[in-house]
C-alpha cells in the first residue's frame, strides 16, 4: 500500500499525491480518500496532484471517478495543480475532465472549496 | 541509422511506471521538448498498460535515429480481435484497450498495429522537432 497523507484542515481534507502509484496502489489510494472522507466534519476534498509529471487515461478516469463517488457523498471536491504538460496530453487522451473542479494551487483550492461549502450551506 | 538504446520488459503493474520513467528521461536527454517528453511518457504508459492488462507479458524496445525515437510495445497474448473496432473512439469509451490505443495513437506522430492471435507489435515514432 503506498503511503498517503490525509491532512484536516478544519472541514476540509487535503490529499497531496506525492508519488506516482502504479494501478492497483492508485486504486487504493482511491478508496482511502473516500474512507478518510466518510466523516461528518468533512465538507470538501481538494486533491493535489501537482508532484504528478504523468498522468495517463487509467489515472485521470479514476480521478473522474473519485470526485464523482466524494459528490455522490455530499463532499464538494477539487483537483488541484495539474501539471500544464499533463493538461495538454489528458486534453490529447480524449479525458476533458468538465465536470470537475480545479484550481491552480493549494491557496485558491482552499479559498474555492470554502466558497462551495458556504453556498451548500445556505 | 537506427540504434537500439533500450529495451525493458514488461510483467507486472510496476514495469508500467519503470518503462515510462527511463523512456521520459531518454527523451529529455535527446533533447525533446518537456511537452514531448511528457506526450512519449503517457504513450508507453498507456501501451505497457494494455500490456499488462491484455497480455500479462511483452516488452518495450527504444530505437533512436537521426529524426526521432521509435518506441515499439509487443507481447505474446491473444492479439487484438478487430484493430479498426478497437479504434474507433466510441468504442473506446467503454473499452480500456480501446481508450489506451487511440489515446497513445494521438499522443505520437506515426502509429502502427500488427496483431494476430500470437501477439500484437504497436510501433510507434515521435519526431525530434
Amino acid at each position: 500500500m503506498a503511503r498517503l497523507t490525509c491532512m484536516h484542515l478544519g472541514e476540509i481534507l487535503v490529499v497531496p499525491i506525492q508519488e506516482e502509484l502504479h494501478d492497483t496502489a492508485a486504486e487504493e489510494a482511491g478508496e482511502k480518500i473516500i474512507r478518510e472522507a466518510d466523516n461528518s466534519n468533512i465538507k470538501g476534498v481538494a486533491i493535489d496532484i501537482s508532484a504528478l509529471d504523468i498522468v495517463d487515461s487509467f489515472l485521470g478516469r479514476l480521478l473522474q471517478k473519485i470526485a464523482c463517488g466524494l459528490r455522490a457523498m455530499g463532499k464538494e471536491v477539487i483537483l488541484v495543480g495539474i501539471q500544464p504538460e499533463v493538461a495538454v496530453a489528458l486534453v490529447e487522451l480524449g479525458l476533458y475532465l468538465e465536470d470537475i473542479n480545479t484550481a491552480f494551487e493549494l491557496d485558491s483550492a482552499l479559498e474555492k472549496l470554502r466558497e462551495m461549502i458556504n453556498e451548500d450551506s445556505k | 541509422m537506427k540504434e537500439e538504446i533500450l529495451r525493458i520488459p514488461i510483467n507486472k503493474e510496476i514495469d508500467v511506471l519503470i518503462a515510462r520513467r527511463e523512456i521520459k528521461s531518454e527523451a529529455e536527454r535527446e533533447g525533446f521538448r518537456w511537452i514531448d517528453q511528457t506526450r512519449i511518457a503517457t504513450a508507453v504508459s498507456e501501451l505497457t498498460r494494455n500490456i499488462i492488462k491484455h497480455a500479462y507479458r511483452g516488452e518495450v524496445i527504444v530505437n533512436k535515429d537521426d529524426g526521432g525515437l521509435e518506441i515499439i510495445c509487443q507481447d505474446e497474448g491473444p492479439g487484438i480481435p478487430d484493430v479498426e473496432q478497437a479504434l474507433e473512439r466510441g468504442y473506446s469509451t467503454t473499452n480500456s484497450l480501446g481508450i489506451g490505443l487511440i489515446g497513445a495513437k494521438h499522443l505520437m506522430d506515426d502509429f502502427k498495429i500488427e496483431s494476430n492471435d500470437s501477439g500484437t507489435k504497436i510501433t510507434t515514432y515521435k519526431k525530434l522537432k
